[in-house]
């Protein structure tokens, strides 16, 4: 096919106007100079009316060779523009990764309530629901319905505060044990956290405030082995599978046998340090069976049925885990304190 | 209780027992050992003993424990043997036991030297004891010795009870603090020369009565608590401590020797009630042996021979009119195994019960137990089959888990709803904290009409839940409010340099309810931002210091984020006050409303609080009441379906009075708008040029959609036209355009 000299012309222009383009802006003023409305190309199809009869083929046929090479001419180029700009990309608009994130402000729970959370939830595994109550609480129900009358010596470890002759800061939640047994008849399983008070002076071992988890069990047929069994998961689901534990006679007015139960230190792992005053164990809560006086009350027959109630001090299990050596930490607020643990 | 080995060992043989060993033992037998203290060449530990066994204050009732732990015999000391364990109390020596005063019947007074035989020359001639209270003082004995030579102890004794952690005082009262020590029996001796009228009363105070102790303390006693009184005054306070007046002395040649059993809620009582704590009272309280009395009244005649040269005035008083029951117990093996989940054989059973010094006759299908007397906490079958267990082992007890069926535990509702709040607010970005619920007593506020009622009386007082009994006056009252907690909070970090403080907690308030009734408890959730929120490098300290709207967002979070029915509304709080003290900025303050119910306030603190507390930026603080709250929280939430048709947006910005609140304002955009407006979302508050003085320019973005068709512009458009009339004519408005 022979070339006809003006569109070869059109082609050799077109080809270096798009190899001189150097971005985007130029390529479209090149696309709109050849292609557009009145474009160079454009008008030679309207040339083509004016050509004679015999030459429209051969030249329409040329122009939109010339048109589609025009086309890909320019879709090659800004190819080729657009890989060498994101070559550039990297250094154009490069940031320093390593400067320091803008904070969220990232919430925590406290963790005396993520380990009152993590300790109900243990035994709620083992059919314990999880309960509440009050934290004032009458004489009658928190020491008489607990078996013991005033002037009990226990009464000292438990030394209260009181709003005036009926009324008490709970010392224990057990009491919560006698409001649960009250609302319902056996089978029950049951577990509580929440505040206690006595007459401790402050000191690092010492709040007049604290934490317990109480929690009991009523059905016929529960035995001191069963109470040693579900305590001996919590203290592996608690402090690791590893945990080894121990229980020891103790007393308690409401429970008869009663029983502390020690764990291996986790401190020194059983060889004596200075937490476990070198016992290789840990004091971490009482229990026992509940004694049949405290099942009367509740209107449970002792013969029937068997109960036992465990008490766990919160602070206690939390400062063992998070190695914690202060309770006045917990509720003094520190947000640096807070966020580490 | 101290307890010094060599003297341990002068009752049981544990020669070849390690320290070690021993203090092993008896902690798994529930004496846990707290410390071993080297003194010399003896050892001494200091052995924990629980409230319910006073036996075990005793140096004899450790060895008892020793004895039968290593399978030893127990070797009781002159004068303490126990012929049968029941009644050996009569002793050869007390020829002349109160003339059966248990035949003297119900009355309640008991009078010694009115009964029985007379020996001519006999304690009774020496002394006459009346019992006015036998319920209070169940047995009282006395004797008396003549020819005693005060003087110090031997070294032997003074060593033991030194080691022991008694001060050797003189030979007499050290001879009752030894027997005290060695079986558990506290003893008093008087200066039988300065017992006024040789007569001892024991009797109820008189009113007003004082003594003064032997520690020199002049106490008045009150009419409850029991005295010892010579013919004119009260000599010792029962079962508690001496007094001065009859005190052993170097010129002390007659001795009167008291023991006696007093009712243990008694003795509990008056010890609390003077605040004062002996070795006699912590014995007495827990339940002495009520043969304890006689028993050491033989024990001190041969040490007093021996160590005074004491001679013993023939007889012994032994007033005890009605003796006290001796439990009898039914110990059936079934019910111990079926209670331990552990088979103890019976034969081991019955080895136990009478190594602790029980009478144990085995019939066929349980044990007929009588525990000894200075076992007072052995009453029912559970008594002795902890006894069992305790000894057997507790650790033989197999690991098990309850039979029968277990679901899933249930939390409740109370628990729930907290966790739910709990977790809401973390998701804000807030720390929890937990402060002491225990606060500082409020002064009364001044009354506010200076009426009758007035100053300290109990209205200006009321509200407040106070203490009887506090420890310190910061700690004497229960909070009303989780916010001056908080503010501590806020204050103790800023002294810390922590500025940007953002924390909640939840718990419990009071406040008092009607006189004599239960006091009034809620639960409460505070929340507290300080300080820079969300900030970052090159973010503005004065946009990322939390303000009110960020609280605010809190709060509307919370609410969301517990399915609420009802809206919440907040509105501006005409009271700035907490427990009448100015706590809020007065023009920052608001009260939250859910369904026309006050939720809680919120708002900025006053800045006097700010600055008295030396905060580094006003703190936006806001209490909400948890139980009205979580009342009115749905459950479950439910789909309601996203948009099937396209919205359309409109922007809309109006100048209007500065005191015409935004929440009117968009209630009037909704109302004029109906159903077809989406959201309203404001995006700018403008006031300055060219917005007049007193006005500010309010943008806001609408958006407009219908639920069932595409909104055309034009809907959206006549809707856009009736809100700026409604702007225009209603509140005011003039539109920017």
């Amino acid at each position: 096919m022979e070339n006809v000299a003006w569109i070869e012309e059109i082609r050799t222009q077109a080809t270096r106007d798009i190899e001189l383009a150097d971005g985007e802006p130029a390529l479209e003023e090149i696309r709109v100079r050849y292609l557009g409305r009145s474009g160079r190309i454009t008008r030679a199809f309207r040339d083509v009316a004016a050509a004679p009869a015999e030459e429209r083929p051969r030249l329409g046929q040329a122009i939109n060779q010339l048109k589609d090479y025009v086309e890909l001419a320019l879709a090659r180029r800004r190819e080729v523009l657009g890989q060498a700009a994101r070559a550039t990309l990297a250094a154009a608009e490069r940031i320093d990764v390593t400067l320091p994130g803008r904070p969220l402000a990232h919430g925590r729970a406290h963790v005396l309530a993520r380990t009152a959370r993590e300790i109900t939830e243990i035994f709620r595994g083992m059919g314990f629901d999880v309960e509440d109550g009050p934290e004032i609480e009458s004489d009658h129900d928190n020491f008489e319905r607990l078996n013991i009358p005033p002037y009990h010596p226990a009464r000292d470890a438990q030394d209260s505060f009181y709003i005036d002759n009926t009324w008490l800061l709970r010392p224990h939640t057990t009491v919560v044990d006698v409001h649960v047994m009250d609302g319902r008849r056996p089978p029950m399983r049951a577990v509580t956290s929440g505040h206690c008070y006595r007459r401790d002076p402050v000191d690092a071992s010492h709040s007049p405030m604290f934490q317990q988890i109480d929690g009991f069990m009523v059905d016929d047929g529960v035995r001191l082995a069963d109470l040693k069994g579900v305590l001996y998961e919590f203290a592996r689901g608690y402090f690791g599978a590893e945990t080894r534990v121990r229980f020891v006679p103790s007393y308690f007015p409401f429970t008869e046998p009663s029983a502390g139960m020690d764990i291996g230190c986790v401190i020194c792992g059983g060889r004596g340090c200075a937490v476990c005053k070198r016992s290789g164990w840990l004091e971490i809560l009482g229990c026992g069976m509940f004694h049949p006086r405290v099942l009367e009350m509740a209107r449970i027959d002792p013969e029937r049925y068997t109960a036992f109630a465990f008490g766990i001090g919160l602070e206690r299990c939390a400062m063992l885990k998070h190695r914690i050596d202060d309770i006045r930490l917990f509720y003094e607020g520190d947000v640096r304190f807070l966020r580490q643990v | 209780m101290r307890v010094p080995r060599e003297w341990l060992e002068a009752y049981v043989d544990l020669g070849d027992v390690s320290t070690q060993t021993l203090v092993e033992r008896l902690a798994t037998a529930g004496f846990p050992v707290d410390a071993v203290e080297q003194q010399g060449d003896d050892a001494v530990l200091d052995v924990e003993v629980t409230s319910n066994r006073p036996d075990c204050l005793s140096i004899i009732g450790i060895a008892r424990e020793a004895a039968l732990l290593f399978g030893r015999a127990l070797r009781l000391p002159e004068g303490l043997e126990r012929a049968g364990g029941v009644r050996a109390v009569r002793t050869p020596r007390s020829a002349s036991r109160a003339g059966a005063p248990s035949r003297r019947g119900r009355g309640r007074s008991v009078q010694a030297a009115k009964g029985g035989p007379r020996p001519a020359g006999g304690v009774r001639a020496r002394i006459s004891i009346t019992v006015e209270d036998s319920e209070g003082c169940p047995r009282f004995t006395a004797t008396v010795f003549d020819d005693v030579r005060a003087g110090p102890s031997p070294v032997w004794m003074q060593r033991r009870l030194e080691a022991a952690g008694v001060r050797a005082i003189n030979n007499v009262v050290d001879v009752t603090n030894y027997v005290m020590l060695e079986m558990g029996q506290p003893m008093h001796a008087f200066d039988l020369a300065r017992v006024g009228g040789r007569r001892l009363i024991v009797r109820r105070a008189r009113p007003g009565e004082t003594l003064v102790t032997l520690d020199g303390v002049t106490r008045t006693v009150d009419e409850q608590s029991l005295v010892v009184a010579d013919a004119t005054h009260a000599v010792a306070l029962a079962g508690v401590i001496g007094g001065q007046d009859t005190e052993i002395g170097p010129q002390t040649t007659a001795v009167l020797l008291e023991a006696a059993y007093w009712f243990p809620p008694g003795v509990g009582r008056t010890s609390r009630r003077l605040g004062l704590r002996t070795e006699a009272s912590s014995r007495f309280e827990r339940g002495a042996d009520p043969d304890g009395p006689i028993l050491a009244q033989r024990r001190a005649d041969l040490l007093l021979a021996d160590v005074a040269g004491a001679r013993l005035v023939p007889g012994v008083i032994d007033l005890y009119p009605r003796p006290l029951p001796r439990a009898a117990i039914r110990l059936r093996p079934r019910r111990a195994a079926a209670v331990l989940g552990v088979e103890v054989p019976r034969r081991e059973m019955v080895r136990i019960l009478r190594a602790l010094g029980c009478d144990v006759r085995p019939g066929a299908a349980s044990l007929a137990v009588r525990p000894p007397t200075n076992r007072p906490d052995l009453t029912r079958e559970e008594d002795l089959i902890e006894e069992v267990i305790r000894v057997y082992g507790y650790d033989r007890v197999p690991l098990t888990m309850p039979r029968g069926t277990t679901t899933p535990g249930r939390v409740s509702v109370p628990v729930a709803g907290e966790r739910r709040v709990r977790e809401a607010l973390i998701r804000s970005g807030l720390t929890e904290v937990m402060t002491l619920t225990l606060v500082a007593a409020e002064p009364p506020a001044a009354p506010a009409g200076g009426g009758p009622n007035g100053a300290g009386s109990i209205v200006a007082a009321a509200g407040d839940v106070r203490l009887t009994n506090p420890l310190t006056v910061e700690h004497a009252a229960l909070r009303r409010s989780v916010l001056p907690g908080l503010l501590r909070v806020l204050a103790t970090n800023a002294s810390r340099r922590q500025q940007d403080v953002h924390v909640f907690e939840l718990g419990r308030v009071w406040r008092a309810g009607e006189p004599g009734g239960r006091p009034d408890e809620r639960r409460a959730a505070g929340i507290a931002l300080m300080g820079r929120w969300r900030w970052g490098w090159n973010v503005p300290a004065d946009s990322a210091v939390a303000d009110f709207y960020h609280l605010r967002a809190v709060v509307d979070a919370l609410v969301q984020d517990l399915g609420v029915a009802g809206e919440l509304a907040v509105r501006s709080s005409t009271s700035y006050l907490l427990h009448g003290a100015a706590w809020w900025h007065p023009g920052r303050v608001a009260v939250a409303t859910v369904a026309g119910r006050e939720v809680g306030r919120l708002g900025e603190l006053h800045p006097d609080l700010v600055d008295r507390e030396r905060l580094p930026y006003r703190p936006c603080v806001a209490e909400l009441d948890l139980d009205l709250l979580l009342e009115a929280a749905g459950p479950i939430r439910t789909y309601a379906g996203l948009p099937r048709y396209p919205e359309v947006d409109r922007d809309l910005a109006v100048v209007l009075p500065e005191t015409l609140a935004a929440a009117e304002i968009e209630r009037l955009i909704r109302s004029t708008a109906g159903p077809l407006l989406e959201t309203v979302e404001l995006f700018d508050v403008y006031a300055g040029s060219p917005v007049p003085a007193g006005h500010r320019n309010l943008a806001y973005r609408l958006r407009f959609r219908a639920p069932d068709r595409t909104l055309t512009a034009a809907e959206a458009e006549e809707i856009m036209a009736e809100i700026r009339t409604a702007l225009e004519d209603q509140a005011g408005g003039r539109l920017r355009t």
